[in-house]
């Protein structure tokens, strides 16, 4: 049933599945959502309608890219290179943003969000390693 | 699609997994649409919380007949889900009795799913004798089997608990609400329960099932990420117990998921 056939990139696979499901659905929900501004330093007063409407957004792509992960380990592993490279540079955007917000004056409330996208980062960069995607001349 | 000739086994199991994915849907991300729907339905965290529940229940069971759709028809898949609706629909019709709600539309609704399934079942043309496998579970691999009988005992243990102790699920669980529309819920989780252990008991008596494996480790996965998310949200309100089964319930079924998946 999987096609993947190198372990280490399931195990990858699997984990980011899981990562991203877990944001999916934290967002997709209002109180978890909440919860969640709560902790990278927003008041829970200052979180509206609107906000948990973007969230639930937010949360929406998360899962779909969940769903998009799962069908890569259903597939032969070079019919995923255009996803894995697009969420190379993805990962690598939202790490380096991160990364500036947290070390921002507003930022610096809570690591995790920051470390969790720059170990996205890096397991993409394995898993694109180990399928052999880094051999070309496009990218 | 379904691996089948038969256009009325097609159509039924697409109508099927229609209403499979819309309650799965509605219930896991748009339980406000509920609970307008239904007014004896009170608006808080417990109703919430088992309407998440019942809601991924159905999800698993459109991720099935998703997996029959691109894999073939599995008898198994019907062992599970024919006595998950017909126990629904009489779960639905106590809580019509007891609450005196007149909304029939999610019994009309799950009675046709019912009747979908059947014409499906009857029309596959599978056997309705089990024959025994050379081995529990159909496999030689002994930390599948292992692993097969810990998910059996589990699921027994689950549906023991709710006949010792019907409220003690809630009364661990320190952020739901004890009310009779509450306590009637858990019923319906341990139906869901008995069908869980009926699909089990198949599996080691006729052999591992692709489609029941696959539909148990994404069910898994859900509940593992909805139990992270909670954890998070409410650090102080958790269930130890179920979160501890929800862990092992994720161990168990990648364990048997990954050393099978080859076979499926």
């Amino acid at each position: 049933m999987i096609k993947v056939e190198d372990t280490i990139s399931r195990v990858i696979i699997c984990f980011l599945i899981i990562l991203f499901l877990f944001y999916g659905f934290m967002f997709v929900d209002n109180e978890p959502a909440t919860a969640f501004a709560e902790r990278i330093g927003a008041n829970a007063s200052e979180v509206d309608r609107e906000h948990l409407l973007l969230f639930a957004n937010l949360g929406w792509v998360y899962i779909t890219f969940a769903i998009a992960f799962a069908a890569c380990l259903l597939a032969p592993i070079e019919q995923s290179t255009i996803f894995f490279r697009m969420m190379l540079v993805g990962s690598f955007i939202t790490a380096i943003r991160n990364i500036l917000i947290y070390i921002g004056d507003n930022g610096g409330d809570n690591p995790v969000p920051m470390i969790a996208s720059i170990v996205v980062f890096i397991l993409i960069n394995v898993l694109y390693n180990r399928a052999g995607m880094r051999i070309g001349t496009t990218f | 699609m379904f691996k089948t000739d038969d256009t009325l086994v097609k159509v039924c199991m697409f109508l099927a997994g229609l209403i499979f994915f819309l309650y799965g849907t509605v219930m896991m991300f748009n339980y406000d649409f509920m609970i307008d729907r239904y007014p004896t339905f009170e608006d808080n965290l417990t109703t919430e919380f088992f309407l998440n529940w019942f809601g991924a229940v159905a999800f698993v069971a459109y991720v099935g007949i998703l997996y029959m759709g691109f894999k073939g028809l599995d008898r198994g898949f019907f062992v599970y889900a024919l006595p998950l609706v017909l126990l629904q629909i009489v779960w639905i019709y106590m809580n019509m009795q007891m609450t005196g709600e007149n909304n029939m539309t999610g019994m009309f609704a799950w009675i046709l799913l019912f009747a979908l399934l059947v014409v499906a079942r009857l029309r596959s043309g599978f056997s309705f004798s089990y024959e025994k496998a050379g081995s529990p579970f159909g496999v030689t691999d002994k930390p599948t089997q292992i692993m097969g009988y810990l998910a059996i005992a589990i699921s027994a243990f689950n549906i023991i608990g709710y006949v010792i102790d019907p409220g003690g699920f809630i009364e661990q669980s320190p952020l739901l609400e004890s009310n009779p529309q509450a306590e009637h819920s858990v019923l319906g989780i341990t139906m869901i329960n008995v069908c869980i252990l009926i699909s089990l008991l198949y599996q080691f008596r006729v052999g591992l099932s692709g489609v029941l494996v696959t539909m148990g480790v994404v069910a898994a996965t859900m509940f593992l990420c909805g139990m992270l998310v909670g954890t998070v949200t409410f650090p102080d309100g958790g269930n130890p117990l179920l979160a501890l089964f929800i862990v092992l319930n994720f161990i168990i079924l990648t364990t048997i998921f990954f050393r099978n998946q080859s076979n499926f």
